[in-house]
């Protein structure tokens, strides 16, 4: 939907009554000083600088006009401008720019209007020059563009030297000599680490205008740079929703469904139908350069609840006969209550398809990839059931180790299992082996979690109804901690011969627990 | 050449069939006392190391595991019992990072096992301590499963005990093997049961 964007540079010192001409500033009390916070840009071209001290500015320039940051009156004036832009149309609000402010020290500030009004102003330009009007009237400079989408809008009006409407289709050509970091999109964490680092790539490969992004293949930015890489090109060639994900709807996934004109009790007509459906999400998918990570099957019932089974696809996939094995395979252990009236399905997850390749150590005689084995069986056993583990270091033997899930996800969109060290991760090479060298030498390979109490008397132990010689072998190994919590420990263990095996025993609070096996 | 042709063809016409007939050979295990005592492992096939509490049949089973990994091949542990201990599995030299444990309910561990063993992504499936197997008749579907994934079955079962009491599984294993523990804290393999050319006769032992 096309979009008027109203570009205010010096919202800040504007509201304050200063010009852009005068020598001004606004200072907060920052790291235990008043500091600049806002410039003018007559400041910054007499050298000012912001995070200077009051004391600092006025000694290098001093005839400068300085002013108290008053935050709440700031917020305040926003408001009242918006409500007075509310005349031009019922879609207004703020186009919200990145927290980080320091590469622009007037903080400026950008209104977005939709646009679908100009008819009632007497067309597009009339809508200009009345939002220039008011902007005026409320004592602001501005920068004013009307073009296809207010994401474009906004670039244009931020970064371009062009102002007034643009006409239908004609963004990408008005986009193309901008920076590329007129393309950066505000959003939160975490996603914004993702588009800076966006932009980072696209710079350190030599990409830094707009038209340069746009001429790129969309296969090619979507492998190398990903989803973020997507919007960022979709917002290049004009023709995007745009990636504003912080004021605008997202875009629905895929979905397909069918009504059967007898309720059916067998799977038989689900399996019939499904193939048609999955194909009509494949396209759908295919159309947005989406794959799918998981699927929402829902079968409505003819009476009760409907039943709802989430199918994960292990690995990005939009090919059909996979997900339709996958379906088909997950349906086939769900038992209904009364026959089927509907069959919806939904994409529950998607990631941008960059391709897949089997890993190194796959076996030629798999029948199915790993990750689709493992998703399976996450769905069959639980989610929690297929884990990798790994090692902590904690001094209470049961809490030594924790499992990570080894199941696909779209954050780390691959399996678990082998997933890549990221930068921070502990080398589980050296965790491993300081827990051999130090801690793991003499731990059982079996545990029993809860402990087993046994009764111990005499050199024997009652286990199984049985009472066996206990003949000590190794320790006493003290293990104790958490004290400063209920679940404080202190244990003394013993690593000893029990009837035919080697058993790993300890003591607490006079009760001996039977806590594994050297198995 | 004539030969060489001929019985390409009559492979061909067997997988066509569905008639293949299933190549049995040994492959070296990895730990030097079972490569001697019974010529390597199974594959496919499934191996069955049975002994006490605390005997060593768990530790055999990691070291099998660890064998594999040092091969760069993929391994998982089925913990039938949820016992699996990892800082004693890396202690044994499993490499934790690249080991898939499943932990499936107990009504399920045979229907886990065998899609474990048909998918042929693991070629050693490890399972510790399952449920009866003639109770479940999962038995006969993991020698078809290994047959079909080309794996082997490695199974750690013990004699009934406590509240993880359970009969030994009945499974069809190839090779049977009885670890225990001597008195001077040893551990001891003896053959039990080895089916296949060059099969080493019961009661054949070896110390580890």
């Amino acid at each position: 939907m096309r979009a008027l964007a109203i570009h205010l540079p010096a919202f800040r010192l504007e509201r304050c009554g200063f010009h852009a001409d005068e020598v001004a500033g606004l200072l907060a009390e920052h790291k235990s000083a008043a500091r600049l916070v806002a410039l003018t840009p007559a400041a910054q071209a007499e050298g000012l600088r912001l995070e200077m001290t009051a004391a600092e500015a006025r000694a290098t320039v001093p005839d400068v006009l300085l002013h108290e940051l008053d935050a709440d009156g700031e917020r305040q004036d926003l408001h009242e401008m918006l409500t007075r832009f509310t005349a031009l149309s019922d879609q207004c609000g703020l186009f919200p720019h990145l927290p980080a402010p320091p590469s622009d020290p007037c903080r400026p500030v950008t209104v977005v209007v939709g646009a679908h009004t100009a008819p009632v102003f007497g067309g597009e330009k009339a809508l200009v020059t009345e939002a220039r009007h008011l902007a005026e009237g409320l004592g602001h400079s501005c920068q004013i563009v009307l073009a296809d989408h207010k994401a474009v809008a906004a670039a244009l009006a931020q970064h371009g030297d062009d102002e007034g409407v643009f006409a239908p289709g004609t963004a990408a050509v008005a986009l193309s000599h901008l920076p590329i970091q007129a393309l950066r999109w505000p959003t939160e964490s975490p996603k914004r680490r993702r588009v800076e680092a966006l932009f980072a790539a696209l710079q350190a490969v030599g990409i830094t205008r707009v038209g340069e992004l746009a001429r790129l293949d969309v296969a090619s930015v979507a492998g190398r740079f990903g989803e973020e890489g997507v919007q960022a090109h979709r917002l290049a060639r004009g023709d995007c929703p745009a990636p504003n994900a912080d004021s605008s709807e997202p875009e629905p996934l895929p979905q397909a469904s069918v009504r059967f004109p007898d309720p059916v009790s067998t799977l038989q007509p689900v399996h019939f139908v499904l193939r048609g459906l999955l194909a009509q999400l494949s396209q759908a998918l295919a159309a947005r350069d989406l794959a799918a990570m998981r699927l929402l099957v829902r079968l409505g019932l003819e009476r009760g609840a409907p039943r709802s089974v989430w199918v994960r696809a292990g690995r990005p996939t939009r090919n059909p006969a996979r997900l339709e094995s996958l379906v088909r395979n997950r349906l086939e252990g769900v038992k209904l209550t009364a026959p089927i009236a509907e069959l919806r399905i939904q994409v529950d997850e998607c990631v941008v398809d960059t391709g897949w390749q089997p890993g190194l150590t796959d076996r030629a005689e798999a029948s199915e990839p790993l990750p689709e084995l493992v998703a399976r069986l996450a769905d069959a056993l639980g989610e929690d059931a297929i884990f990798r583990p790994e090692l902590v270091e904690r001094w209470r033997p049961e809490s030594a180790w924790r499992s990570c899930s080894a199941v696909t996800s779209t954050e780390k969109n691959q399996i678990g299992l082998f997933r890549p060290r990221k930068k921070g991760d502990v080398d589980p090479v050296v965790v491993q082996e300081r827990w051999e060298r130090d801690i793991a030498r003499n731990r059982p390979s079996l545990l029993l979690d809860p402990p087993m109490p046994i009764r111990v008397s005499q050199g024997s132990a009652l286990l199984d109804d049985r009472w066996l010689p206990v003949q000590p072998l190794e320790g006493i190994e003290r293990l104790q901690g958490e004290w400063w919590a209920a679940t404080a420990f202190d244990r003394d263990y013993l690593r000893a011969r029990l009837g035919d095996g080697t058993a790993w025993l300890y003591r607490e609070s006079g009760q001996w627990y039977l806590h594994g096996w050297f198995d | 050449m004539a030969n060489v042709a001929l019985a390409e063809l009559r492979e061909k016409i067997r997988a066509l069939e569905g008639g293949t007939a299933v190549r049995r050979h040994r492959v070296p295990s990895g730990v030097a006392g079972i490569d001697g005592l019974v010529q390597g492992l199974p594959s496919p096939g499934i191996v069955e190391l049975h002994g006490p509490w605390g005997g060593g049949a768990t530790q055999l089973g990691l070291e099998l595991v660890a064998a594999r990994q040092r091969q760069h091949q993929q391994v998982v542990w089925v913990d039938a019992r949820s016992t699996f201990y990892p800082p004693g599995a890396a202690a044994h030299g499993v490499n934790l990072g690249e080991l898939l444990v499943v932990r499936p309910s107990l009504d399920r561990v045979g229907w886990a096992v065998e899609q474990l063993l048909r998918s042929g992504s693991f070629p050693l499936v490890a399972v510790a301590d399952p449920p009866t197997a003639r109770r479940l008749r999962t038995g006969q579907l993991w020698a078809l499963a290994a047959e079909k994934g080309q794996a082997t079955a490695v199974v750690v079962t013990h004699p009934k005990f406590g509240r993880d009491g359970h009969d030994r599984a009945e499974v069809p294993a190839q090779v049977r093997l009885h670890v225990s523990r001597t008195d001077d804290h040893q551990r001891e393999v003896v053959v039990l049961r080895d089916r296949g050319a060059g099969a080493a006769p019961p009661g054949t032992r070896v110390r580890l």
